[in-house]
C-alpha cells in the first residue's frame, strides 16, 4: 500500500525506536498471503481466506492505528506553526484554539490518509469513498486526539505552562502526547475492525 | 529528590533541566529514525 511509504517514517518521528522496530515487524513483510498461512496452520478468528490480506489482529490494529496517528502527527508538525501565523481563540483561549485548528487539520489529513489507504483496497474511487474514509477516521483520530490533549493538558495547566515550538522541549513533549494519541486509538481501532467498519490493513 | 531542598527547587531546577535532557536524546532520535525507515523504503521501492 503506497501511503504506507508515508505512515511509517512520520511515525518514527515520534516513536523512535518502537516506530523502527514495529515497522521491521509489520511494515516491510507487508500482508501475507493466505495461501502461505493456510498451509501453516488452519484459518482462524484472524484471518481472512481467499487471498485477502491475512495478519494476527493486533498487528492489524497497530497497523490501521499507526496510520490514523501519521495524519495526526502531520497535522502537528505543522500546526503550531500555521497557528503562530494566524493566531485566534476558542471560549476566550488561545490553547483552545491551537487544539482546534490541530484537530481540523489531523481530520484533513487523516481523512486524506485514510482514503489513499482505502482507495486501493476497495478498488473505487469518488465521493462514496471519502465518506467512508471521514466515517472511519473520526473515530479514530478522535479518539487519538482524546489521548494527545489529556497529555497537554497536563503539560500545559498543571506542569511546564505553554511551551514554544521553537524549543526542543516542545517536540519531545508532543512525542509523548503522541504516544498517549496511540493508547488512546488503539482500542478504538480494535473495535473498528472488528465491527467491521474499519477495513483491517 | 532528597538532595533538593524543597518541591519550588526540584520543579524549578531540576525537572527543566530532566526535560531538555530528554529532549536532546529523543527528538534526534526520532529523526534520525524517521530517516532511517524512509531510506529502507526508498532502497526497497528502488529495488523492486
Amino acid at each position: 500500500m503506497k501511503v504506507m511509504q508515508y505512515v511509517w517514517p512520520i511515525n518514527a518521528l515520534w516513536a523512535g525506536f518502537f516506530g523502527l522496530s514495529v515497522y521491521w515487524k509489520l511494515g516491510r513483510m507487508g500482508p501475507r498471503s493466505a495461501s502461505t498461512v493456510s498451509a501453516a496452520k488452519p484459518p482462524g478468528k484472524n484471518m481472512k481466506m481467499m487471498g485477502e490480506p491475512v495478519r494476527p489482529l493486533w498487528q492489524s490494529v497497530t497497523t490501521g492505528t499507526l496510520h490514523c496517528g501519521a495524519g495526526c502527527s502531520m497535522a502537528d508538525l505543522v500546526g503550531p506553526f500555521i497557528f503562530r501565523a494566524l493566531p485566534f481563540m476558542v471560549a476566550g483561549s488561545m490553547v483552545f484554539g491551537e487544539w482546534t485548528l490541530d484537530y481540523l487539520l489531523a481530520l484533513a489529513t487523516g481523512v486524506t490518509f485514510q482514503y489513499a489507504a482505502l482507495s486501493p483496497m476497495l478498488g473505487q474511487t469518488g465521493l462514496p469513498i471519502w465518506w467512508r474514509a471521514l466515517k472511519v477516521d473520526f473515530w479514530s483520530l478522535s479518539a487519538w486526539q482524546i489521548g494527545m490533549y489529556g497529555w497537554m493538558a497536563l503539560v500545559i495547566f498543571v506542569w511546564f505552562g505553554p511551551i514554544e515550538p521553537s524549543r526542543i522541549e516542545f517536540w519531545f513533549l508532543m512525542q509523548v502526547a503522541m504516544a498517549c494519541g496511540f493508547f488512546t486509538a488503539y482500542p478504538m481501532n480494535w473495535l473498528l475492525i472488528r465491527l467491521g467498519i474499519k477495513t483491517a490493513m | 529528590m532528597s538532595r533538593f531542598n524543597d518541591r519550588e527547587e526540584f520543579v524549578n531546577e531540576a525537572l527543566p533541566a530532566w526535560l531538555h535532557l530528554l529532549s536532546s536524546v529523543f527528538v534526534p532520535l526520532g529523526i534520525i529514525s524517521a530517516g532511517f525507515v524512509a531510506l529502507t523504503l526508498r532502497a526497497a521501492h528502488h529495488s523492486r
